[in-house]
Protein backbone atom coordinates (compact mmCIF):
# COMPACT_ATOMS: atom_id res chain seq x y z
CA UNK A 1 0.00 0.00 0.00
CA UNK A 2 1.61 3.18 -0.98
CA UNK A 3 1.39 5.89 1.98
CA UNK A 4 0.96 8.97 1.11
CA UNK A 5 1.12 12.34 2.63
CA UNK A 6 -2.54 12.28 3.55
CA UNK A 7 -1.31 9.02 5.45
CA UNK A 8 1.58 10.74 7.02
CA UNK A 9 -0.33 14.00 8.61
CA UNK A 10 -2.80 11.39 10.41
CA UNK A 11 0.38 9.97 11.72
CA UNK A 12 1.18 13.15 13.32
CA UNK A 13 -1.89 14.00 14.35
CA UNK A 14 -2.19 11.00 16.46
CA UNK A 15 1.37 12.10 17.61
CA UNK A 16 -0.52 15.48 18.40
CA UNK A 17 -3.15 14.30 20.66
CA UNK A 18 -1.13 12.05 22.45
CA UNK A 19 -1.60 7.99 20.58
CA UNK A 20 1.45 7.43 19.79
CA UNK A 21 0.90 4.19 19.79
CA UNK A 22 -1.24 4.88 16.34
CA UNK A 23 1.17 6.39 15.11
CA UNK A 24 3.36 3.80 15.82
CA UNK A 25 0.41 1.07 13.92
CA UNK A 26 0.27 3.54 10.85
CA UNK A 27 4.06 3.74 10.12
CA UNK A 28 4.16 -0.31 10.06
CA UNK A 29 1.68 0.15 7.16
CA UNK A 30 4.46 2.02 5.24
CA UNK A 31 6.51 0.86 1.96
CA UNK A 32 9.95 0.96 1.04
CA UNK A 33 9.50 4.28 -0.73
CA UNK A 34 8.16 6.03 2.48
CA UNK A 35 12.16 5.17 4.51
CA UNK A 36 13.57 7.23 2.53
CA UNK A 37 11.48 10.23 3.59
CA UNK A 38 12.99 12.16 6.24
CA UNK A 39 9.65 12.46 7.78
CA UNK A 40 9.18 9.06 8.14
CA UNK A 41 11.93 8.72 10.19
CA UNK A 42 10.69 11.77 12.58
CA UNK A 43 7.65 10.67 13.43
CA UNK A 44 8.58 7.56 14.09
CA UNK A 45 11.70 8.68 16.60
CA UNK A 46 8.85 10.87 18.12
CA UNK A 47 6.39 8.01 18.94
CA UNK A 48 9.25 5.57 20.39
CA UNK A 49 10.74 9.02 22.74
CA UNK A 50 6.67 9.48 23.46
CA UNK A 51 6.10 5.91 24.58
CA UNK A 52 9.51 5.73 26.70
CA UNK A 53 10.87 3.40 24.37
CA UNK A 54 14.08 5.38 24.10
CA UNK A 55 16.49 2.52 23.15
CA UNK A 56 14.31 2.25 19.83
CA UNK A 57 13.71 5.65 19.40
CA UNK A 58 17.76 6.49 19.32
CA UNK A 59 17.79 3.55 16.68
CA UNK A 60 15.18 5.09 14.55
CA UNK A 61 16.92 8.49 14.75
CA UNK A 62 19.99 7.05 13.21
CA UNK A 63 18.06 5.27 10.32
CA UNK A 64 16.35 8.30 9.56
CA UNK A 65 20.02 10.37 10.04
CA UNK A 66 21.90 7.81 8.05
CA UNK A 67 20.10 9.09 4.91
CA UNK A 68 19.73 12.85 5.71
CA UNK A 69 23.07 13.62 8.48
CA UNK A 70 21.59 17.57 8.83
CA UNK A 71 18.31 16.69 9.58
CA UNK A 72 17.67 19.09 12.83
CA UNK A 73 14.63 17.99 14.23
CA UNK A 74 16.39 14.08 14.26
CA UNK A 75 19.51 15.40 15.61
CA UNK A 76 17.04 16.58 18.08
CA UNK A 77 14.59 13.88 18.83
CA UNK A 78 17.99 11.57 19.47
CA UNK A 79 19.31 13.84 22.23
CA UNK A 80 16.89 13.73 23.99
CA UNK A 81 16.09 10.29 23.66
CA UNK A 82 19.86 9.70 24.29
CA UNK A 83 19.56 12.13 27.80
CA UNK A 84 16.79 9.87 28.72
CA UNK A 85 19.20 6.76 28.51
CA UNK A 86 21.70 8.98 31.00
CA UNK A 87 23.87 8.68 28.15
CA UNK A 88 24.60 12.31 28.19
CA UNK A 89 27.65 12.36 26.68
CA UNK A 90 26.14 10.81 23.25
CA UNK A 91 23.40 13.28 23.61
CA UNK A 92 25.21 16.69 23.79
CA UNK A 93 27.02 15.27 20.71
CA UNK A 94 23.55 15.05 18.55
CA UNK A 95 22.77 18.16 20.24
CA UNK A 96 25.91 20.21 19.38
CA UNK A 97 25.82 18.92 16.00
CA UNK A 98 22.38 20.60 15.74
CA UNK A 99 23.21 23.85 17.05
CA UNK A 100 26.33 23.62 14.28
CA UNK A 101 23.74 23.67 12.02
CA UNK A 102 21.17 26.46 14.11
CA UNK A 103 22.72 28.03 16.72
CA UNK A 104 19.78 29.89 17.50
CA UNK A 105 17.05 28.01 17.67
CA UNK A 106 15.19 28.49 20.70
CA UNK A 107 13.89 24.91 21.21
CA UNK A 108 17.40 23.75 20.41
CA UNK A 109 18.97 25.27 23.47
CA UNK A 110 16.18 24.81 25.62
CA UNK A 111 16.98 21.06 24.60
CA UNK A 112 20.69 21.46 25.69
CA UNK A 113 19.66 23.39 28.72
CA UNK A 114 17.44 19.97 29.60
CA UNK A 115 20.72 17.95 29.24
CA UNK A 116 23.26 20.34 31.33
CA UNK A 117 20.29 20.29 33.49
CA UNK A 118 20.04 16.21 34.13
CA UNK A 119 23.77 16.73 34.33
CA UNK A 120 23.49 19.07 37.58
CA UNK A 121 25.48 21.38 35.17
CA UNK A 122 22.31 24.29 36.38
CA UNK A 123 24.60 27.23 35.94
CA UNK A 124 25.01 26.55 32.46
CA UNK A 125 21.69 25.56 31.71
CA UNK A 126 20.19 28.91 32.73
CA UNK A 127 22.57 30.56 30.78
CA UNK A 128 21.46 28.48 27.88
CA UNK A 129 17.65 28.97 28.58
CA UNK A 130 18.53 32.89 29.00
CA UNK A 131 20.17 32.92 25.67
CA UNK A 132 17.27 30.94 24.17
CA UNK A 133 14.78 33.53 26.17
CA UNK A 134 16.94 36.30 24.12
CA UNK A 135 16.03 34.88 20.64
CA UNK A 136 12.77 34.36 21.48
CA UNK A 137 11.01 35.84 24.83
CA UNK A 138 7.32 35.11 23.98
CA UNK A 139 7.73 31.28 23.21
CA UNK A 140 5.85 29.89 25.77
CA UNK A 141 7.95 26.49 25.82
CA UNK A 142 11.20 28.94 26.66
CA UNK A 143 9.20 30.55 29.27
CA UNK A 144 8.62 26.82 30.20
CA UNK A 145 11.86 26.51 30.68
CA UNK A 146 13.24 29.18 32.39
CA UNK A 147 10.72 28.22 35.03
CA UNK A 148 12.13 24.10 35.04
CA UNK A 149 15.45 25.31 35.42
CA UNK A 150 14.66 27.98 38.03
CA UNK A 151 12.69 25.17 39.89
CA UNK A 152 15.83 22.89 40.17
CA UNK A 153 18.30 25.86 41.41
CA UNK A 154 15.76 26.00 44.41
CA UNK A 155 14.06 29.07 42.80
CA UNK A 156 10.30 28.79 43.37
CA UNK A 157 8.72 31.81 43.38
CA UNK A 158 10.33 32.67 40.36
CA UNK A 159 9.55 29.05 38.72
CA UNK A 160 6.08 29.53 39.15
CA UNK A 161 5.64 32.91 38.17
CA UNK A 162 7.42 31.81 34.57
CA UNK A 163 4.56 28.85 35.21
CA UNK A 164 2.03 31.43 35.10
CA UNK A 165 3.62 33.45 32.26
CA UNK A 166 2.93 30.35 30.17
CA UNK A 167 0.06 29.50 31.18
CA UNK A 168 -1.39 32.87 30.44
CA UNK A 169 0.05 32.46 26.77
CA UNK A 170 -1.16 28.47 26.84
CA UNK A 171 -3.78 27.97 29.36
CA UNK A 172 -4.13 24.40 28.20
CA UNK A 173 -0.47 23.46 28.51
CA UNK A 174 -0.44 20.37 30.91
CA UNK A 175 3.99 21.08 31.47
CA UNK A 176 3.24 24.51 32.33
CA UNK A 177 0.27 23.46 35.44
CA UNK A 178 2.47 20.85 36.15
CA UNK A 179 5.21 23.35 36.21
CA UNK A 180 3.49 25.54 38.80
CA UNK A 181 2.48 22.89 41.06
CA UNK A 182 5.89 21.65 41.66
CA UNK A 183 6.41 25.59 42.82
CA UNK A 184 3.29 25.94 44.54
CA UNK A 185 4.24 22.56 46.41
CA UNK A 186 7.59 23.47 46.96
CA UNK A 187 6.35 27.30 48.86
CA UNK A 188 3.74 25.23 50.99
CA UNK A 189 1.11 25.96 48.64
CA UNK A 190 -0.67 22.44 49.24
CA UNK A 191 -3.99 23.32 47.77
CA UNK A 192 -3.00 25.24 45.25
CA UNK A 193 -0.57 22.70 44.24
CA UNK A 194 -2.61 20.24 44.23
CA UNK A 195 -5.52 22.05 41.72
CA UNK A 196 -2.54 22.94 39.50
CA UNK A 197 -1.32 18.33 39.33
CA UNK A 198 -5.10 17.66 39.01
CA UNK A 199 -5.53 20.23 36.02
CA UNK A 200 -2.35 18.68 34.07
CA UNK A 201 -3.32 15.32 34.48
CA UNK A 202 -6.61 15.63 32.87
CA UNK A 203 -4.64 16.65 29.65
CA UNK A 204 -1.74 13.78 30.12
CA UNK A 205 -3.49 10.96 32.40
CA UNK A 206 -0.68 8.41 31.49
CA UNK A 207 2.03 10.65 32.81
CA UNK A 208 3.42 8.62 35.99
CA UNK A 209 5.36 11.46 37.60
CA UNK A 210 2.00 13.51 37.74
CA UNK A 211 0.25 10.88 38.98
CA UNK A 212 2.56 10.38 41.68
CA UNK A 213 2.23 14.26 42.62
CA UNK A 214 -1.50 13.92 42.79
CA UNK A 215 -1.41 10.92 44.76
CA UNK A 216 1.21 13.26 47.25
CA UNK A 217 -0.69 16.43 47.35
CA UNK A 218 -4.31 14.48 47.74
CA UNK A 219 -2.79 12.97 51.04
CA UNK A 220 -1.32 15.94 51.99
CA UNK A 221 -4.52 17.88 52.16
CA UNK A 222 -6.58 15.14 53.75
CA UNK A 223 -8.44 16.52 56.64
CA UNK A 224 -6.28 13.75 58.67
CA UNK A 225 -3.32 16.04 58.03
CA UNK A 226 -4.75 19.82 58.30
CA UNK A 227 -3.02 19.98 61.69
CA UNK A 228 0.41 19.92 60.16
CA UNK A 229 -0.39 21.61 56.89
CA UNK A 230 0.69 24.96 57.98
CA UNK A 231 4.31 23.89 58.51
CA UNK A 232 4.35 23.13 54.73
CA UNK A 233 5.07 26.77 54.84
CA UNK A 234 7.85 26.87 55.93
CA UNK A 235 9.03 23.72 54.77
CA UNK A 236 11.31 20.46 56.17
CA UNK A 237 14.30 22.57 57.06
CA UNK A 238 12.27 25.82 58.17
CA UNK A 239 10.19 23.86 60.90
CA UNK A 240 12.81 21.89 62.08
CA UNK A 241 14.93 25.65 62.48
CA UNK A 242 11.95 27.29 63.82
CA UNK A 243 10.93 24.65 66.54
CA UNK A 244 14.74 24.19 67.34
CA UNK A 245 14.92 28.43 67.69
CA UNK A 246 11.92 28.24 69.87
CA UNK A 247 12.51 25.58 72.33
CA UNK A 248 16.70 27.30 72.36
CA UNK A 249 15.06 30.92 73.10
CA UNK A 250 12.91 29.79 75.52
CA UNK A 251 15.60 27.97 77.47
CA UNK A 252 17.59 31.30 77.04
CA UNK A 253 14.51 33.33 78.60
CA UNK A 254 14.69 31.07 81.57
CA UNK A 255 11.31 29.74 81.06
CA UNK A 256 12.20 25.90 81.42
CA UNK A 257 9.13 24.55 81.69
CA UNK A 258 8.23 26.29 78.52
CA UNK A 259 10.46 24.84 76.73
CA UNK A 260 9.92 21.33 78.02
CA UNK A 261 6.08 21.75 76.84
CA UNK A 262 7.50 23.35 72.93
CA UNK A 263 9.42 20.34 73.05
CA UNK A 264 6.81 17.99 73.82
CA UNK A 265 4.32 19.65 71.43
CA UNK A 266 7.37 19.32 69.27
CA UNK A 267 7.64 15.47 69.44
CA UNK A 268 3.95 15.43 68.99
CA UNK A 269 3.66 16.84 65.66
CA UNK A 270 6.58 15.63 64.18
CA UNK A 271 4.88 11.42 65.30
CA UNK A 272 1.40 12.92 64.08
CA UNK A 273 3.04 13.70 60.84
CA UNK A 274 3.82 10.44 60.29
CA UNK A 275 1.51 8.21 61.12
CA UNK A 276 -1.63 10.33 60.15
CA UNK A 277 0.36 10.15 56.45
CA UNK A 278 -0.05 6.21 55.90
CA UNK A 279 -3.75 6.64 57.71
CA UNK A 280 -4.92 9.05 55.16
CA UNK A 281 -3.24 6.89 52.41
CA UNK A 282 -5.12 3.80 53.69
CA UNK A 283 -8.30 6.17 53.95
CA UNK A 284 -8.13 7.61 50.45
CA UNK A 285 -7.68 4.23 48.89
CA UNK A 286 -10.60 2.78 50.43
CA UNK A 287 -12.65 5.00 48.55
CA UNK A 288 -10.88 4.40 46.03
CA UNK A 289 -9.81 8.63 45.70
CA UNK A 290 -5.92 7.80 44.84
CA UNK B 1 30.32 33.36 29.02
CA UNK B 2 29.84 34.46 25.81
CA UNK B 3 27.32 32.35 23.45
CA UNK B 4 29.63 30.84 21.84
CA UNK B 5 31.21 29.14 25.07
CA UNK B 6 27.40 28.29 26.02
CA UNK B 7 28.00 25.77 23.14
CA UNK B 8 31.10 24.27 24.24
CA UNK B 9 30.88 20.66 25.27
CA UNK B 10 31.05 20.10 28.95
CA UNK B 11 28.89 16.69 29.33
CA UNK B 12 31.81 14.71 27.45
CA UNK B 13 32.96 13.10 31.04
CA UNK B 14 29.54 12.72 32.14
CA UNK B 15 28.97 9.19 33.69
CA UNK B 16 26.17 7.27 33.76
CA UNK B 17 24.18 6.99 37.45
CA UNK B 18 24.64 3.93 39.56
CA UNK B 19 21.92 2.05 40.83
CA UNK B 20 22.87 3.80 44.63
CA UNK B 21 19.46 5.61 45.92
CA UNK B 22 20.32 8.56 47.90
CA UNK B 23 18.51 9.66 51.28
CA UNK B 24 15.69 11.97 51.69
CA UNK B 25 17.01 15.27 52.69
CA UNK B 26 14.31 16.01 55.02
CA UNK B 27 15.19 12.98 56.76
CA UNK B 28 18.49 14.10 57.75
CA UNK B 29 17.31 16.41 60.34
CA UNK B 30 16.54 13.72 62.49
CA UNK B 31 20.16 12.85 62.52
CA UNK B 32 21.30 16.13 63.22
CA UNK B 33 18.52 16.60 66.16
CA UNK B 34 19.44 13.10 67.41
CA UNK B 35 23.44 12.38 66.79
CA UNK B 36 24.24 15.81 66.09
CA UNK B 37 26.77 18.23 63.72
CA UNK B 38 29.52 15.40 63.66
CA UNK B 39 26.41 12.39 62.27
CA UNK B 40 24.93 14.92 60.21
CA UNK B 41 27.87 16.13 58.36
CA UNK B 42 28.81 12.24 57.74
CA UNK B 43 25.32 11.51 55.88
CA UNK B 44 24.66 14.63 54.22
CA UNK B 45 28.87 14.28 52.73
CA UNK B 46 27.83 10.59 51.69
CA UNK B 47 24.42 11.58 50.74
CA UNK B 48 26.22 14.72 48.25
CA UNK B 49 28.30 11.95 46.51
CA UNK B 50 25.11 9.71 46.27
CA UNK B 51 23.83 12.89 44.40
CA UNK B 52 26.70 13.89 42.02
CA UNK B 53 27.37 16.90 43.47
CA UNK B 54 30.16 18.90 42.34
CA UNK B 55 33.02 19.00 44.57
CA UNK B 56 32.57 22.52 46.02
CA UNK B 57 29.01 21.25 47.07
CA UNK B 58 30.95 18.60 49.71
CA UNK B 59 33.42 21.15 50.59
CA UNK B 60 30.78 23.05 51.82
CA UNK B 61 29.22 20.66 53.52
CA UNK B 62 32.40 19.79 55.40
CA UNK B 63 32.57 23.77 55.88
CA UNK B 64 29.42 23.79 57.32
CA UNK B 65 30.08 20.38 59.79
CA UNK B 66 33.88 22.29 60.58
CA UNK B 67 31.34 25.30 61.47
CA UNK B 68 29.30 23.97 63.33
CA UNK B 69 32.09 21.77 65.45
CA UNK B 70 33.89 24.74 66.20
CA UNK B 71 30.63 26.01 67.44
CA UNK B 72 29.83 23.22 69.79
CA UNK B 73 33.42 23.38 70.98
CA UNK B 74 32.87 27.11 71.71
CA UNK B 75 29.54 26.51 73.84
CA UNK B 76 30.90 23.59 75.27
CA UNK B 77 34.05 25.75 76.71
CA UNK B 78 31.63 28.67 77.64
CA UNK B 79 28.65 27.39 79.08
CA UNK B 80 29.75 23.66 80.48
CA UNK B 81 33.54 25.41 81.94
CA UNK B 82 32.40 25.64 85.30
CA UNK B 83 30.27 23.77 88.05
CA UNK B 84 27.09 26.01 87.32
CA UNK B 85 25.72 24.32 84.12
CA UNK B 86 22.93 26.43 82.39
CA UNK B 87 19.92 24.62 81.54
CA UNK B 88 19.99 25.42 77.59
CA UNK B 89 23.19 24.04 77.11
CA UNK B 90 22.22 20.68 75.89
CA UNK B 91 19.02 22.39 73.80
CA UNK B 92 22.06 24.88 72.29
CA UNK B 93 24.43 21.81 71.23
CA UNK B 94 21.06 20.36 69.37
CA UNK B 95 20.04 23.54 67.77
CA UNK B 96 23.85 24.15 66.59
CA UNK B 97 23.36 20.73 64.78
CA UNK B 98 19.63 21.55 63.38
CA UNK B 99 21.35 25.32 62.08
CA UNK B 100 24.32 23.22 60.50
CA UNK B 101 22.34 20.59 58.48
CA UNK B 102 19.94 23.77 57.40
CA UNK B 103 22.84 24.77 55.56
CA UNK B 104 24.09 21.77 53.66
CA UNK B 105 20.04 20.95 53.10
CA UNK B 106 20.11 24.07 50.74
CA UNK B 107 23.50 23.01 49.30
CA UNK B 108 22.07 19.76 48.28
CA UNK B 109 18.51 20.66 47.54
CA UNK B 110 19.14 21.84 43.98
CA UNK B 111 21.11 18.10 43.24
CA UNK B 112 18.60 16.15 44.98
CA UNK B 113 15.49 17.96 42.86
CA UNK B 114 17.78 17.28 39.70
CA UNK B 115 17.77 13.40 40.74
CA UNK B 116 14.20 13.59 41.80
CA UNK B 117 13.28 15.10 38.52
CA UNK B 118 15.19 12.90 36.09
CA UNK B 119 14.67 9.67 38.11
CA UNK B 120 13.30 6.92 36.20
CA UNK B 121 11.55 5.94 39.30
CA UNK B 122 8.28 7.99 39.42
CA UNK B 123 7.62 6.89 43.15
CA UNK B 124 9.17 8.88 45.77
CA UNK B 125 9.27 6.30 47.98
CA UNK B 126 11.30 3.92 45.35
CA UNK B 127 13.36 6.90 44.55
CA UNK B 128 15.16 7.10 47.86
CA UNK B 129 17.11 4.50 50.42
CA UNK B 130 15.94 4.26 53.97
CA UNK B 131 18.22 6.17 56.06
CA UNK B 132 17.29 3.95 59.25
CA UNK B 133 20.51 2.15 59.39
CA UNK B 134 23.08 4.57 57.98
CA UNK B 135 21.11 7.01 60.38
CA UNK B 136 21.13 4.77 63.07
CA UNK B 137 24.91 4.12 63.09
CA UNK B 138 26.13 7.59 62.55
CA UNK B 139 23.42 9.04 65.44
CA UNK B 140 25.55 6.58 67.66
CA UNK B 141 28.74 7.10 66.57
CA UNK B 142 28.67 11.29 65.93
CA UNK B 143 26.64 11.28 69.59
CA UNK B 144 29.78 9.37 71.29
CA UNK B 145 32.01 11.47 69.69
CA UNK B 146 30.52 14.52 69.90
CA UNK B 147 30.01 13.82 73.68
CA UNK B 148 33.90 12.81 74.26
CA UNK B 149 34.68 16.43 72.77
CA UNK B 150 32.27 18.19 74.72
CA UNK B 151 33.32 16.36 78.10
CA UNK B 152 37.29 17.12 77.34
CA UNK B 153 37.15 20.56 76.65
CA UNK B 154 34.46 21.10 79.13
CA UNK B 155 36.99 19.32 81.52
Amino acid sequence: MAFDVQQMALAEHYLDVGQPERTLELLSTADGDSFERPDYWRLRTAALYELERYKEAVRAAGEGLARDPHWIPLLYLRAMAEGELDKLADAERSILAALELDPEDPYLLCGYARLCARAGQLAKAERLVDEAARVDPENPAVIQMRGFVAYLRGRNRKAQKLGEEALAIDPESSSAHSLRGAAQLQRGDVRGARRSFETAIRDDPTDRALGEAVRGTRVATHPLLWPVLPLERLGVAGSWVAAMATIFGLRALGLGTAAGIAVVVWLVIVVYSWTAAPAAVRWLERRQQL
Amino acid sequence: MAAEDLLRPTLQEHLPRTGVRPWRLGSQVYVAFFGGVLAVTAIAFLNAGMLHTPARVRAGILAFGAAGLTAVIVLAAVLLGGDDVPSGARTALTFVGVLAWGGMFLLQRPYDRVYATFSREKDPDEQYESLIGAGLVAVVLGFFVQITIVTAVAG
